[in-house]
């Protein structure tokens, strides 16, 4: 299913912040005194709270936890399977 | 605990017709030493851990939360209908026959995974079969009915 180039790469954005985000936690979990993995930590979580912030004003909901219009928004289509991430592109 | 976000950890992308390679992905995705069994032992070893930081690398939503977004990866890559498991397609290794795709192609549980106790006929056939998918190679090849 296609999603529109634009949300396609404010979503695979989200994606590669938190990606980092989960690797960054797995070496501060060991390596708690690291102060430049931890700026680069409080960065990333600055930009992805924004990031998924304007996702879900614009587009979509990420997680269901949020006040809904009716019918109940989070059911709706596509879930991450069934997105096109490479937009038709062999 | 967790929350689910409508996002994959990693796009993943496939292409062509590949049984071996789709063999691999059903023992990494549900197997012995599958993401998903990776990820309920950490969860379960995290209880007895005495350092912090290993219970914190054992616990966060990390270690689980990896392998199951593994997992929706590889659900992504496995649903695709690229991959074309016809009905009747057949894994073999060493001669013997350990998979069989029974049903509709393009859906995941209708092939069974490598250690599992599914579709196997007798004790002593899936004791053989274990062994040979635990200590013996892979040779996984594809047969179509006429």
């Amino acid at each position: 299913m296609e999603i529109g180039r634009e949300r396609l790469e404010m979503l695979k954005e989200i994606m590669a912040i938190d990606f980092s985000l989960i690797e960054l936690n797995l070496y501060l979990d060991t390596h708690p005194m690291d102060q430049r993995a931890l700026n680069l930590h409080n960065d990333y979580v600055m930009k992805i709270d924004r990031l998924k912030e304007n996702y879900q004003k614009k587009y979509a909901l990420l997680t269901s936890c949020h006040i809904s219009d009716c019918p109940w928004e989070w059911i709706s289509d596509p879930w991450p399977w069934e997105i096109d991430y490479e937009m038709g592109r062999d | 605990m967790w929350i689910y976000e409508k996002k994959l950890q990693f796009p993943a992308w496939v292409e062509g017709c590949d049984l071996k390679i789709a063999g691999l992905l059903f023992a990494q995705y549900g197997g012995p030493d599958s993401e998903l069994s990776a990820g309920l032992r950490y969860l379960t070893q995290r209880y007895t851990m005495p350092i912090p930081e290993a219970k914190a690398v054992l616990t966060k939503c990390i270690i689980f939360t990896k392998e199951v977004s593994m997992v929706e990866a590889q659900y992504q890559q496995l649903s695709m209908e690229d991959i074309d498991l016809k009905v009747g397609d057949r894994l073999y290794k060493e001669e013997k026959l350990y998979a069989e795709v029974v049903g509709i192609s393009s859906s995941l549980y209708f092939l069974d995974k490598p250690g599992s106790t599914s579709g196997i006929p007798d004790a002593r056939m899936k004791e053989h079969l274990i062994k040979e998918i635990l200590y013996g190679s892979y040779r996984l090849e594809q047969v179509r009915f006429g």
